[in-house]
């Protein structure tokens, strides 16, 4: 996972599965057949980007599924199934081809901060994003609808959009989203289409299941403590479990020998997080690829 | 050496014996759906099963399940559709879901010895704690499994 741009979304989620020992992730939780899905991995590229990006936040593919990135953080408050709800609103899209992943942090720096606030706290997440999730969703289907139009040489205004498949209104012509993404990708909008207003809504306020129960269901979810990343190493930190106690070497064998360690510096067997981080620093010089260091605090013995 | 069967697939593992059976699953064989909560055989969010049983697996030293077969969340179900993941879906349990693997795993075993639990029975015997406060409908799921598994 060297920042390859020309791997594919499939690719990586095929990649990531066999790297992880060949367990079942991705998609393979079989959601039920009305509902968007989550990945278990939060990403599946390394630099946020799709090849079938319409802008920052959207992706359609030729198969018409329609990747949402997610720009908060979801914690079980629901808002990773509610933002893709409200750009499903204005896209009009089929939901149960909705993806969802998270935006990418480092994308949004390299382009000029274009997610925007990113952060998660006081239940503003669909407060401060509903706004913005549904001129995304608008846009996107004005620019679908412009492409349709210009392939058949008649007005927008022409058009309609309804489940993911734009409709020339007087000869019943059809293309679905899939058909028109790459044209729409290339569009401008002269201006920014206006949102609906709520009286209009026809799919927010529904009830729907979330889309981050299934992988939380069967081991595939990734939390925080879960990342690993090529050539990373584990560290565990055996300290006195008395306070104000120092640790001494157990079972006769010497530090730099515990635990199949690859450079006894990083397993620290003195009582100290100080002493600790120093000698893992100490490690992480002296092996240039290992660019994570994952230490954990075990039960001393 | 240590030989385990993980989710059917057997493993030798050279590492220490006294690694904790957890973090030999998560860091050497990589199933990483089995979570580290407290370390010390409280919050039960280690929770597998070592030749069927339910086990914390923060505090069984690898050493001491030479030759066990472990199930763990990823092997619960070839599909994720064992009957108490359909309730966890049902019942939209999970919030955070970080306990959740352990928990899932605590009610499987339960329900094996409690076909048909009372809520005084799933009180005294899923001792696993949930931060979000999912207990409510963690109840629900078990009631709903327990019908599942009798259907």
């Amino acid at each position: 996972m060297d920042g390859n741009a020309t791997i594919t979304r499939r690719q990586f989620i095929v990649t990531a599965a066999t790297a992880a020992g060949g367990l079942a992730i991705g998609l393979a939780t079989g959601p039920s057949a009305f509902a968007a899905t989550a990945g278990a991995q939060p990403w599946s590229s390394e630099d946020g980007r799709n090849p079938h990006d319409l802008d920052a936040f959207i992706a359609i593919e030729p198969d018409d599924s329609v990747l949402v990135r997610y720009v908060r953080s979801e914690m079980g408050q629901g808002s990773m199934t509610a933002l893709p709800m409200i750009v499903t609103e204005e896209l009009q899209c089929d939901w149960s081809k909705v993806h969802v992943e998270y935006a990418s942090a480092n994308r949004s720096v390299r382009e000029n901060k274009v997610y925007g606030d990113m952060s998660s706290y006081g239940s503003h997440s669909v407060k401060l994003s509903r706004e913005k999730m549904q001129q995304v969703g608008a846009s996107a289907r004005e620019r679908l609808i412009a492409a349709a139009g210009a392939r058949w040489g008649v007005q927008p205004q022409d058009c309609t959009a309804a489940n993911s498949i734009v409709t020339h209104t007087a000869t019943g012509r059809t293309f679905r989203y899939g058909e028109l993404a790459g044209d729409a990708a290339k569009i401008t909008l002269a201006k920014e289409p206006a949102i609906k207003t709520p009286d209009q809504y026809t799919f927010i306020g529904k009830p729907m299941p979330r889309i981050d129960v299934p992988p939380k269901t069967n081991g595939s979810a990734k939390f925080a403590i879960d990342t690993q990343l090529p050539d990373m190493v584990f560290a565990a930190i055996n300290a006195c479990p008395v306070p104000g106690g120092v640790g001494r070497p157990s079972g006769g064998a010497p530090a730099g020998r515990r635990s199949g360690g690859r450079d006894g510096k990083l397993l620290a067997r003195q009582a100290g997080a100080r002493q600790a981080s120093s000698r893992m620093g100490h490690g992480r010089r002296r092996h240039h690829r290992q660019r994570t260091i994952l230490a954990r605090i075990s039960r001393g013995t | 050496m240590v030989t385990i069967t993980a989710n059917g697939t057997q493993h030798q593992l050279d590492i220490e014996p006294d690694t904790p059976l957890l973090w030999a699953l998560r860091d050497v064989v990589g199933l990483t759906g089995t979570k580290y909560g407290c370390g010390i055989a409280q919050c039960g969010a280690c929770t597998v099963h070592i030749n069927g049983q339910p086990m914390r697996s923060c505090s069984v030293p690898i050493a001491s399940v030479d030759g066990a077969s472990i199930t763990t969340i990823e092997g619960l179900s070839p599909d994720g559709k064992h009957p108490v993941q359909q309730a966890w879906i049902a019942e939209d349990v999970p919030q955070c879901g970080y306990c959740q693997s352990g928990q899932i795993m605590a009610v499987a075993a339960f329900l094996k010895d409690h076909p048909s639990p009372t809520d005084a029975d799933i009180d005294a015997n899923i001792t696993n704690i949930c931060r979000c406060g999912t207990y409510e409908r963690m109840r629900r799921a078990i009631h709903r499994a327990a019908y599942l598994m009798k259907a």
